[in-house]
């Protein structure tokens, strides 16, 4: 891959400079993530796909990136794009290595400063004039059926066709309750810690964009309360910081629906591990996440709706 | 365990997935120098499916999909079930997903069938499922069972 990798890199550059330094960064299961430096003292990091890991592509990926700070939003700046897989035999994208802090794989905490900021700048994400950079098909208020056609589309995929009952009735008891949008924005899509960057206090840059879309801010606060947020502090903390910092109310009702919508996602997104390990990617975190906690999540769904329909 | 009675024969499954454990957990991890975190979760990660394997009991996919097929067969009247009767797997999951989709937004007695009748059947399999495959997640965030 070293050898490779630099020939890309000196190709994209226009230089002849070496990769003086190469280690994998033992975060993210969607991609793998290498630390890249060059003899010249520039630092990147390369983010390469995993074989189709979560139905996400690392093109849209960098698009959003790319978007997202062309819009002023804290992000790393991306680089180069590799869509084809010839080069390393995946596709990669290259961004900029920032320096800061990420939280430990396990570790949830956030200072109170931090959380703060944190959700100011979710918040800034979620209201930023998206349109002057992207575009999307259909109508903005719309995008929640478009996104639960998109999570059925990729763990039916994943499955050659084979219906999972349980997730066929949260797919249509998500279309069936699903509310307007009132504000369409960029949803991140997995964000909170481990997923940012930050100086103890400030947010630097989130990171892991496989997931950001256009949609229902709702789905991000929801997501922060829920799942990668629920050790950080309670939900009501969360919800009362949701209020003090954005001004944003999620009511019980949103609260609901969009942990439906979340955990719904992530079965099916868990759903294209099974299959990754099945051919491309025998790792051992893919075998994992497509049984036992795509399992655990449509347990979830299954929990969330109960019998009310 | 190892098959007492042939202690000079073949290496049975459970000795070789013992063996694996034992080497994994005591002599690569201990063995991974600092810093090299990848390779440390990526080895937690393989001996929690080491220990699965060892454990997990038959595949009973084949008895799970006769006792929904079965569940499928009984609601052949309920208007909310379209199935043909095709005992595979494709078939089976597929009308028994259509049936709870069918039955979402609806307060009727069809819906309530299909609802009382298919959903625990699905709970069920999906929780005898996780009994066994819990285990993992624990290995899957880096911490291992005594």
């Amino acid at each position: 891959m070293r050898e490779a990798l630099q020939v890309w890199l000196q190709a994209q550059r226009g230089d002849a400079a070496a990769i003086a330094e190469l280690r994998r960064i033992a975060t993210g299961n969607s991609r793998a993530m290498w630390f890249v430096a060059m003899d010249d003292g520039a630092r990147y990091v390369a983010r390469v796909e995993q074989g189709g890991v979560f139905g996400t592509s690392g093109a849209d990926e960098f698009e959003m990136m790319r978007a997202a700070l062309a819009l002023g939003c804290p992000v790393a700046p991306v680089r180069w794009l590799e869509p084809t897989g010839d080069v390393v035999g995946q596709p990669f994208f290259v961004m900029d290595f920032l320096d800061g802090a990420a939280t430990g794989r396990d570790d949830r905490s956030m200072s109170d400063e931090l959380a703060t900021d944190f959700v100011h700048r979710l918040d800034e994400l979620h209201r930023t004039d998206w349109a002057r950079e992207l575009t999307i098909d259909g109508d903005p208020a719309d995008t929640t059926h478009a996104q639960i056609d998109r999570w059925h589309r990729t763990y039916l995929g994943a499955t050659d066709g084979v219906a999972i009952p349980l997730l066929e009735e949260g797919a249509a008891w998500l279309h069936h309750h699903a509310a307007p949008i009132a504000r369409p924005g960029i949803v991140h899509g997995d964000p909170g810690p481990g997923n940012f960057v930050h100086d103890g206090s400030r947010v630097l840059a989130f990171t892991d964009w496989e997931f950001a879309h256009v949609g229902d801010p709702l789905e991000d606060w929801a997501y922060l309360v829920n799942m990668r947020g629920n050790r950080t502090m309670s939900p009501d903390a969360w919800l009362a910081l949701f209020r003090d910092v954005a001004g944003v109310d999620v009511t019980e009702r949103d609260l609901r629906y969009w942990s439906v919508f979340n955990y719904f996602k992530g079965a099916c997104a868990n759903a294209t591990c099974r299959r990754a390990f099945a051919t491309t990617n025998p790792a051992p975190n893919m075998g994992i996440i497509g049984t036992a906690l795509h399992q655990t999540f449509v347990r979830q769904v299954a929990a969330l709706i109960g019998d009310d329909t | 365990m190892a098959d007492q009675s042939s202690p000079a024969g073949r290496l049975d499954d459970g000795e070789l997935w013992r063996c694996v454990d034992a080497t994994l957990t005591d002599v690569i991890l201990p063995a991974i120098a600092d810093g090299e975190d990848w390779a440390r979760a990526a080895t937690v990660q393989l001996i929690g499916l080491v220990r699965y394997a060892a454990t997990r009991p038959g595949d009973v996919a084949e008895e799970r999909r006769a006792e929904l097929a079965a569940a499928l067969g009984a609601l052949a009247a309920n208007p909310l079930v379209d199935w043909d009767g095709d005992p595979s797997e494709r078939s089976v999951q597929g009308a028994t997903g259509r049936a709870l989709a069918a039955a979402v937004g609806r307060d009727d007695i069809a819906a309530d069938e299909v609802r009382a009748v298919l959903r625990p059947i699905a709970v069920r399999h999906l929780d005898d499922e996780l009994a066994l495959t819990a285990p993992l997640v624990n290995a899957f965030r880096g911490k291992l069972d005594a």
